[in-house]
């Protein structure tokens, strides 16, 4: 099967002063498919979702890497980000300016429309139509925006921490929602988060960044039932749950580094438990093995 | 030594709208000393307003506050800096709850002499023993905020709290902005300071997995009432309050992959606080909702000896 | 940058933008050209008459030519510019103090003293500034003193929006919370930590409102109000000059140069000063 979206080496930094804020950074996105990016502030997911958008901030740029989609270039129209809402616009002039900013062949462009939000449980589409986004509860404003991210029926997704601000039985609505269109459209996704029970619940594979770079992939059952990199399994034991010890948790010492300050060790090491010599002086390669790979000399659970 | 809250009421008036938002209705609290009390609930519950008036941020409108006996909060400008000692707040934002032009030291350094609670020789000595109390390096006291990150500043907002010398710690999302791979060092700090130091806490949360950890009593609230309350064991493993539930169903947890109901979910949104329907809050949202729920606003009732729930639909 | 304290931050930054040097380059000027005069060293005393001397041009003797009196014009331009900074200096210090207090003190207690000060601001603001000034001094006197108070009372309200405005937001950060929640007292929160960080745009607002007092003196003794003759002032001076500007160019010439380098000047630091004392003008440390 190939791939819907491909990212080769793509490495995005500083314009002025060159530092690295993403590393080297590769990984594809099957048709159908839906894919968790997971990290910290910093990690560098955000940039990589950027640069498949092209919104990167000025002051950034892509240093180097490609990004393919089909094969060939983006096309705008295809991949859509769930963006905010303009707050002085009337929520129906805004999805019509999506419309009429892309290629379509939507006669019924108001029509169109209303199905649109009647399909993310809006209850009245023709009073949304007319109203600003202020009038809306954040749950609702968000159904709008999937609404509007999906109006072009896209066939990527791109959503950049959708759900933070949410209360957690309006995010449980949402996600439900998302999955159910994802579903009915065989829509691919990518979801860039650090909630990993967010992520546990919603994407089929999952990537996990640290300090700008690809630290492990694997299915979701993979990672989260037998993480490989020190980094994963440290941060999914940091985490309370339900049925676990509720003395003490599993700490990770110390704090994420920048992307700069680490070019060619394992950033990680000097947080790891398992970190050796060579983990200071020498970059671990993310090696592919299977569905999975994980960038670390000496992974979780390999044989000795 | 306890904490209780007896019917406390907090009203506030909205002049552009002429309305009048109920804030907190009817709370009623107790907090044994040395324990843990979590406070869940979704925004415009209230767990907040709560926090100001226990630390005496602002009066209630009703009901009284009292610590070991003797009243928080009547006319904040009088008895808030008599009980300075007694009642800290650590607030979730630590890049906006440290002043950007004093430097870690000084701020700490400033409790400790506002209240004479050393003399000017000790004072140093003191903040270097507070910072390493919380695992702040003593050199590190002629920084600025700005200069540290997001989990050192939190320890740092920690240790002045501490220098007032409380007995209650308030925590209001202590954790929730900071970085995932440092939230497990903070908790596990606070949990240390609270056996080392004899505290009780108040840890006000919007994140259950967190208040399912450090609690030893819950307490769940949704528009300004208590819906559910006893130890953490009965209220996350033993349910009762339909909402209750649903907040518990609603976290996805990443224990339990693809563990997540997205069939059966609690549809509906918050009702707006300032315009609550009549009887019970939850009841436009309630699987359970019956006519008499519309009509009068329950009452928090013994389900067993410890447990309490405003819900006579799931006592009967 | 880790040592810089916040204090030394501003200075060092300040020295990096070009206006903000050269605005502080023609302010000085200008303020040691108003000791000589104020000091008496100037080289010829600024109210004596030689009439046989009346109307030369710039030369040796008189730098800047003479008036219809033959009164120095040099002299006269560094007395009036010493008399303008002398009424903006009061004004303004007044104003920013005045103003500042009641800006912070009803912006951070709210309430009845806060709706006050906004209405009463509110109704000077309403009428413009030149005619609030006229009508003031009209009824208080023509000292330099009541000139200032009369420039004073218009400016206010401008450091009361200036000032308020912050507080109203830095009242609400959590870190003011916290110290009262640690019990410290009203007037520790306002000095400490209120006060330094709604500083900036009050400085700022004092560079500016410096020019726009001068200029205001200048109007008010222009229009008659302000400083009497004999005495001197960059204003009068102008006024003066009107009727001989045809044939006498130095006579208006100088003294408005002198106005037009001061107000420039004072400008130009209130921009430097405004770019130094905003971190986000600034690359992070």
């Amino acid at each position: 099967m190939s791939n819907l979206l491909e990212i080769r080496n793509l490495s995005v930094v500083i314009s002025e002063d060159k530092r690295v804020l993403v590393n080297d950074v590769s990984f594809d996105i099957k048709p159908g498919e839906a894919v968790g990016v997971v990290g910290e502030s910093g990690s560098g997911k955000t940039l990589s979702a950027l640069s498949i958008l092209g919104l990167l901030a000025r002051g950034l740029k892509i240093e180097s890497g490609e990004i393919r989609f089909k094969g060939g270039d983006l096309l705008k129209s295809s991949t859509d980000p769930m963006t905010a809402l303009n707050p002085v616009m009337k929520i129906g002039e805004q999805l019509l300016e999506v419309l009429d900013s892309h290629q379509h062949q939507i006669t019924d462009q108001k029509g169109h429309i209303l199905n649109g939000l009647a399909a993310v449980g809006i209850a009245d589409p023709n009073r949304a139509f007319d109203s600003y986004p202020h009038e809306f509860s954040g749950g609702m404003r968000q159904r709008v925006m999937i609404a509007m991210s999906l109006l072009l029926s896209p066939e990527l997704l791109i959503a950049d921490e959708p759900t933070t601000a949410l209360d957690v039985t309006i995010q449980r609505q949402i996600l439900a929602l998302v999955a159910k269109e994802r579903k009915r459209r065989k829509m691919s996704m990518l979801w860039i988060t650090h909630d990993l029970g967010v992520v546990a619940n919603l994407v089929d594979r999952v990537i996990v960044m640290y300090a700008g770079r690809v630290v492990e992939t694997g299915t979701v059952d993979e990672i989260f039932k037998a993480p490989k990199h020190p980094y994963t399994a440290g941060l999914l034991a940091s985490l309370p749950a339900a049925g676990r010890d509720r003395e003490r948790l599993e700490s990770i010492p110390g704090v994420p580094p920048k992307p700069w300050q680490v070019l060619n060790t394992c950033a990680f090491a000097p947080r790891c438990k398992e970190a050796r010599d060579i983990c200071s002086s020498h970059r671990p390669e993310l090696t592919s093995n299977n569905s999975s790979s994980v960038a670390c000399f000496f992974p979780l659970g390999a044989n000795q | 030594m306890s904490l209780s809250i007896n019917d406390v009421t907090k009203r506030y008036r909205i002049r552009a709208h002429k309305s009048v938002v109920n804030a907190l209705n009817g709370i009623t609290l107790s907090v044994e000393k040395g324990r843990t009390l979590g406070i869940v609930g979704e925004s415009g519950c209230g767990k907040s307003t709560l926090a100001r008036l226990i630390v005496g941020l602002e009066p209630p409108t009703e009901g009284s506050l009292l610590w070991s006996g003797s009243p928080l909060g009547q006319g904040v400008k009088n008895t808030i800096r008599s009980r300075h000692s007694k009642t800290q707040l650590v607030f979730q934002d630590p890049y906006s709850s440290l002043n950007p032009r004093q430097t870690i030291g000084a701020c700490i350094a400033e409790v400790l002499n506002t209240h004479k609670l050393r003399s000017d020789a000790e004072i140093t000595d003191r903040v270097i023993e507070l910072l390493g109390v919380v695992g702040i390096a003593a050199d590190m006291q002629t920084r600025f905020p700005h200069q540290l990150s997001g989990g050192q500043r939190q320890r740092v907002a920690i240790a002045r709290a501490l220098a007032a010398e409380p007995e209650l710690l308030v925590l209001d999302e202590p954790v929730s902005a900071l970085d995932v791979s440092v939230r497990a060092d903070v908790m596990n700090l606070l949990v240390d300071l609270k056996n080392k130091f004899n505290l009780t806490y108040i840890f006000i949360s919007h994140d259950l997995s967190m208040v399912r950890h450090i609690s030893d009593e819950i307490a769940v609230m949704y528009l300004g009432r208590i819906v559910e309350y006893g130890t953490w064991d009965e209220v996350l493993n033993n349910p009762k309050h339909p909402y209750t539930k649903a907040l518990i169903e609603s976290i996805p947890e990443h224990t339990n992959v693809r563990g997540i109901d997205f069939e059966n979910v609690l549809e509906g949104e918050v009702p707006d606080p300032a315009n609550l329907p009549q009887g019970c809050a939850f009841h436009l949202r309630c699987p359970l909702a019956v006519e008499s729920c519309k009509l009068k606003v329950p009452e928090l009732l013994n389900a067993t000896n410890s447990h309490l729930v405003a819900c006579p639909e799931v006592l009967k | 940058m880790k040592t810089a304290t916040g204090k030394r931050d501003w200075i060092h930054y300040y020295f990096k933008s070009t206006s903000g040097v050269i605005g502080l380059f023609l302010v000085l000027v200008m303020v040691v050209l108003s000791l000589i005069s104020a000091l008496n060293l100037a080289p010829i005393d600024p109210l004596e008459q030689n009439p046989i001397d009346a109307l030369q041009g710039p030369s040796g003797n008189y730098w800047f030519g003479t008036d219809q009196f033959g009164r120095d014009i040099f002299s006269r331009s560094i007395d009036g510019m010493s008399r303008s900074l002398s009424v903006a200096l009061l004004s303004v210090g007044i104003a920013a103090t005045v103003g500042v207090f009641l800006g912070v003190v009803g912006g951070f207690f709210g309430g009845w003293l806060d709706n006050l000060v906004v209405r009463a601001s509110d109704v000077i603001f309403a009428f413009p500034a030149i005619l609030l000034a006229l009508a003031i001094v009209n009824s208080l006197g023509n000292s330099w003193i009541d000139t200032s108070i009369a420039i004073a009372i218009v400016y206010t309200p401008i450091f009361i929006r200036v000032a308020r405005g912050p507080v109203l937001t830095v009242k609400e950060m959590d870190y003011v919370k916290s110290v009262r929640v640690l019990g410290f007292s009203t007037p520790r929160i306002l000095m400490r930590h209120v006060m330094p960080n709604v500083l900036a745009p009050i400085v700022v607002q004092i560079a500016l409102s410096l020019s726009w007092a001068i200029l205001t003196e200048s109007g008010l003794s222009f229009l008659g109000l302000g400083t009497q003759p004999p005495d001197a002032s960059l204003g009068l001076m102008v006024s003066e000059a009107q009727a001989l500007a045809s044939f006498a160019w130095w006579t208006l010439a100088f003294p408005s140069l002198f106005i037009t380098v001061v107000v420039v000047g004072l400008n130009l630091v209130g921009d430097g000063l405004r770019d130094a004392l905003d971190p986000a003008r600034r690359s992070s440390g």
